[in-house]
């Protein structure tokens, strides 16, 4: 349907995505190519992931992800991730290394490798290709099966913050994912708590608190009439939908989430059937195109 | 290099306290680096108003560590409450007005607690420890009958030979070795 090809990247998918919802992969490898991009697949490792990893040596998850880099420097290919954590490590990797003696120290490292760090190649968020590759324009026109849902969008923290490496999207207010919802039909009003961490990184520690944050997501998506969650980052929606079905006994109602690529594949004409729909722990609504 | 010939070297009593001393050392330079890091703070407490988890369990104040840091007291920093609950979602960092890269200082602290032995949360440790696995979570059959259901392909392994001499090189396995956890208390 809309062959003009993007480009070819090297997709890196990341553990989240890959073992606990392969479903996202799924949505992604079906809706993807339909926006003119080519998947290739590469023998990454784990990012590494900026929460634990970053906290018990700042060398080795530089190193490691320098590895990562180095594996689509040899293909001289373009990453693309769908993973905000990803994409914070990957980025964060690169800017830090454009200093040449924190370039000069990790290459050392990977020498034991046969693996040099050269800084050849870009990463790029899924949003990112979305919103200035593609452009919003040619989402609307793609979308000609509008779907008409009320949506809480929550973007999460690591695809915008740090913003003075990342860049993406304003830190405290981000707008352009909301911008990309109402592109192929989505209502997205604001609500209280829009902007609040899910609460993923902290449940390495504490449960309780991670189900507070969620709570409040909920209430706060709840409060504006929203059918349901739309976000782009992986952890927030395990987070969310597995987190939910797991807080058993709370009195508040469950809030189903979407990825964004599902509901664009549907927007774009994609059949229903073609998704892992009943993947989702919390019930999906019923859309209406 | 000539003339730079390896010498064995007899590690005697007074060579490991003078070790102990010269990493003790270390850890003093990094804190008092950190402390001037935070001067420009005011105390004006908008990093604990934007961190959801003070948010949500007041107890938990990052505003704490950095006050700590202005002031040179380093007493028990590595056990500060906040430190391990922050998940890095850089909200204090990005609302402070007087531009203090607080998530940065505190993912530094975190480095220094692991390279000082210090206790630190159990699950960090074990995410640690599965990275030489190549990922954070086990390739294991439920796993692939899921992916397999779904028509998607295997996933890709990584050479584990090649995480390996990198984790070893950086001293990562060192690290890990000389963990103890928060929850043994």
């Amino acid at each position: 349907m809309m062959n003009e090809k993007i480009k070819r990247y090297a997709l890196f998918w990341g553990c989240t995505i890959q073992f606990r919802l392969p479903w996202i992969e799924l949505s992604a490898r079906r809706v993807l190519p339909e926006l003119g991009v080519d998947i290739v697949d590469l023998p990454f490792s784990c990012c590494p992931d900026p929460v634990s990893t970053k906290a018990i040596d700042h060398k080795t998850w530089l190193a490691l992800a320098a590895r990562n880099l180095t594996i689509a420097e040899e293909e001289d290919l373009n990453i693309l991730t769908l993973c905000s954590g990803c994409f914070e490590t990957l980025r964060m990797a690169q800017e830090e290394m454009r200093d040449k003696k924190i370039k000069e120290e990790i290459n050392s490292i990977l020498k034991e490798t046969g693996r040099e760090y050269n800084g050849k190649i870009e990463v790029i968020h899924l949003e990112q290709l979305l919103y200035e590759r593609i452009g919003l324009k040619k989402i609307e026109d793609y979308a000609t099966r509008p779907i008409k849902l009320r949506v809480a969008v929550h973007v999460g923290c690591h695809f915008t913050r740090p913003s003075n490496i990342l860049k993406t999207d304003d830190p405290l207010y981000p707008e352009k994912l909301d911008e990309l919802c109402r592109a192929i039909g989505l209502e997205t009003p604001d609500y209280p708590d829009k902007n609040l961490c899910c609460g993923v990184g902290v449940g390495l520690v504490d449960r309780d608190i991670m189900s507070k944050l969620i709570i409040r997501k909920i209430k706060g998506a709840k409060m504006v009439g929203a059918d349901a969650i739309v976000s782009h980052c992986p952890s927030c929606i395990l987070n969310y939908d597995t987190g939910q079905y797991i807080l058993a006994g709370s009195e508040m109602e469950r809030m189903p989430v979407f990825h964004y690529l599902e509901l664009l594949g549907l927007a774009i004409g994609i059949d229903p059937d073609e998704f892992a729909f009943d993947e989702h722990k919390i019930k999906l609504p019923d859309i209406t195109f | 290099m000539q003339g730079m010939s390896k010498k064995r070297r007899i590690v005697r009593v007074g060579d490991i306290s003078e070790m102990i001393r010269e990493k003790e050392d270390f850890i003093m330079i990094e804190l008092e680096e950190l402390s001037r890091q935070v001067l420009p703070c005011l105390q004006c407490t908008t990093c604990a108003s934007s961190c959801p988890v003070f948010q949500v369990d007041s107890e938990k104040n990052p505003r704490r560590i950095i006050y700590k840091l202005s002031r040179n007291d380093f007493s028990n920093i590595f056990n500060e409450l906040s430190l391990w609950w922050c998940g890095g979602c850089y909200s204090c960092q990005e609302h402070c007005p007087q531009g203090v890269a607080l998530t940065g200082i505190f993912f530094k602290l975190k480095n220094l607690a692991f390279r000082s032995g210090e206790r630190v949360p159990n699950l960090i440790i074990r995410n640690g420890g599965e990275l030489a696995s190549g990922f954070l979570i086990r390739y294991n059959d439920r796993i692939k009958k899921i992916r397999r259901e779904l028509g998607l392909p295997e996933i890709m392994q990584p050479s584990l030979d090649e995480i390996k001499k990198i984790l070893q090189k950086s001293g990562f396995f060192d690290l890990l070795e000389i963990s103890r956890t928060l929850d043994d208390e």
